[in-house]
């Protein structure tokens, strides 16, 4: 799973034509992972959100942690190894705007 | 398809910014523009992380549009620390209902607020390229060669200055239409020209100017109180021209004239547009410098090769164009066109007398050396590209003397 972060500075700045020339290569990119089989799943995640803690007593705005980029949306891609998913992540455009991309292994039942 | 409509999908968010910015300003007011802007550019980032994923809303301008509301009341709520319950019911505009043409309505109201003939002709431009085109300030600042921080400055205080003047988002009526009007058809001709002029620089910006003053008069030509012969009549001159956008400049980055140009490069969807628009101009049999302009265009559109051009119906058309405003460059213009029509000596002769309105400026000095080129008078031609290239401005129009020197 990758999940993204960041970016949002840079993005802000950009102008409509921009956005949309960066939209444009998002769409690309996962249309390249979608038909090299690789793309599982994956979804934009809205800025804001609760943090429930204290046995659910404590209700709070977030996330939003001091100094850490939110969690902009999320990516399931299928590779052989961590090493495979490195790779594929390298085109993302998330860099473009200096964004960070952290890879993760979803656990899986039958070992 | 029509170059024009597809015009409007490569620019999607461009045009939407500009789009739902008028639906905006035009429901909450002028003095939340700042705050209607931020929303718009909120609104289009989000879509464009939402987007992203592959799925468009069926209606991007609805999706847009509600996310831009919804953070725009929620600004002024936040701003006034009262339930701000939006803009009255009469003004809130609901979007889903509104048909593209109240939608081009909304727009061409922001358009006459732009242009009002209250504000300075160069705040006029800068707001119709920010708020009405979407072009943000760094591409501005690429369009009309400009450092950002200049451009930034100038359009903050364009802004501020449109906030002072103009209350009112409307369509006028009467003679007050009749006034806007004329400064809107001025506003569009002037961002077609700042695109249009041969310079270095970002040459797609440059094309993307010239694409905005299309879609410009292409709205005012959709609504019957603002369509009349002078938008049909720009119209068609920016469309012959803009049909030769790509013919004036070689692969080399260098500038070709028409003389020279290949005519089969040439748009043909652009010359069939100026040729229709030049039609819908000529039934209103009204005169104005507008359809000269166009009809110049015209006779250079209906030759079949530069050497088959009617010069003499050109000529004519200058010497209308000159009785509305004779300016020095539209009578250098209008000699380069009398040489052809009543040979080269006595045109040189008449150039001349244009020398204490022009001396500081490297287009007499080049039609003079041009003149002197054909008659054989090599070292005269010489030191004038010398005096041209001294006081030409950019690359583009250096190199093609330099060119000129070197063929000599």
């Amino acid at each position: 799973m990758y999940l993204f972060r960041g970016g949002d500075a840079r993005r802000l700045e950009q102008s409509p034509e921009e956005m949309q020339a960066h939209m444009q290569k998002w769409g690309a990119w996962m249309q390249d992972l979608a038909q090299a089989g690789t793309l599982v799943d994956g979804l934009p995640l809205g800025q804001g959100g609760k943090v429930l803690s204290n046995h659910a007593e404590t209700i709070t705005d977030g996330p939003f942690a001091e100094g850490v980029e939110v969690v902009g949306g999320y990516l399931i891609v299928q590779a052989k190894d961590m090493e495979g998913a490195v790779e594929i992540s390298k085109s993302c455009p998330i860099f473009e705007h200096e964004g960070t991309l952290e890879i993760r292994e979803i656990m899986s039942m039958d070992m | 398809m029509d170059t024009r409509v597809k015009n409007q999908i490569d620019h999607l968010f461009r045009h939407e910014y500009g789009k739902i910015t008028a639906v905006l300003t035009s429901s909450f007011g002028t003095q939340h523009l700042e705050s209607v802007e931020d929303a718009v550019q909120e609104a289009l980032l989000k879509a464009m992380q939402a987007w992203a994923y592959g799925e468009t809303p069926n209606d991007p301008s609805a999706w847009i549009y509600k996310v831009a509301r919804h953070k725009l009341i929620d600004t002024l709520r936040k701003r006034q620390k009262l339930n701000y319950e939006g803009p009255s019911e009469q003004v809130d505009l609901p979007f889903d209902t509104l048909t593209p043409g109240e939608i081009e309505d909304e727009q061409l109201k922001m358009i006459f607020a732009c242009c009002n003939p209250k504000l300075h002709e160069r705040d006029r431009l800068l707001l119709s390229l920010k708020l009405i085109g979407g072009f943000s300030i760094s591409e501005i600042a690429r369009a009309l060669l400009l450092q950002d921080e200049a451009a930034k400055k100038s359009v903050m205080r364009a802004k501020k200055r449109f906030r002072e003047t103009v209350s009112k988002i409307e369509i006028p009526v009467g003679a007050a239409l009749v006034q806007s009007l004329s400064s809107v058809v001025k506003v569009i001709y002037l961002i077609f020209n700042e695109g249009y002029k041969a310079s270095d620089g970002d040459q797609l910006i440059k094309q993307d100017l010239c694409g905005e003053a299309l879609r410009l008069a292409v709205l005012l030509s959709r609504h019957p109180n603002c369509v009349n012969s002078r938008v049909h009549a720009l119209l068609s001159l920016m469309c012959f021209k803009a049909a030769r956008f790509d013919a004036r400049i070689n692969e080399k980055g260098a500038l070709v004239i028409l003389e020279e140009q290949d005519r089969s490069t040439w748009n043909q969807e652009y010359v069939r547009w100026g040729f229709y628009h030049f039609n819908q101009a000529i039934l209103f049999k009204e005169n104005h410098p507008l359809l000269m302009e166009a009809g110049i265009e015209y006779q250079y559109h209906i030759a079949r090769s530069f050497e088959d051009t009617d010069w003499a119906s050109i000529l004519e058309l200058y010497d209308h164009l000159l009785a509305y405003r004779a300016t020095p460059f539209l009578k250098l213009n209008r000699l380069v066109v009398y040489a052809k029509v009543n040979g080269l000596e006595t045109a040189l002769e008449k150039v001349k007398e244009l020398e204490p309105d022009l001396q500081k400026h490297h287009l007499y000095y080049a039609v003079l050396a041009d003149f002197n080129t054909k008659l054989g008078n090599k070292a005269q031609a010489s030191v004038h590209y010398k005096k041209a290239l001294d006081l030409a401005q950019n690359k583009i129009e250096k190199d093609f003397l330099k060119s000129k020197i070197a063929m000599l």
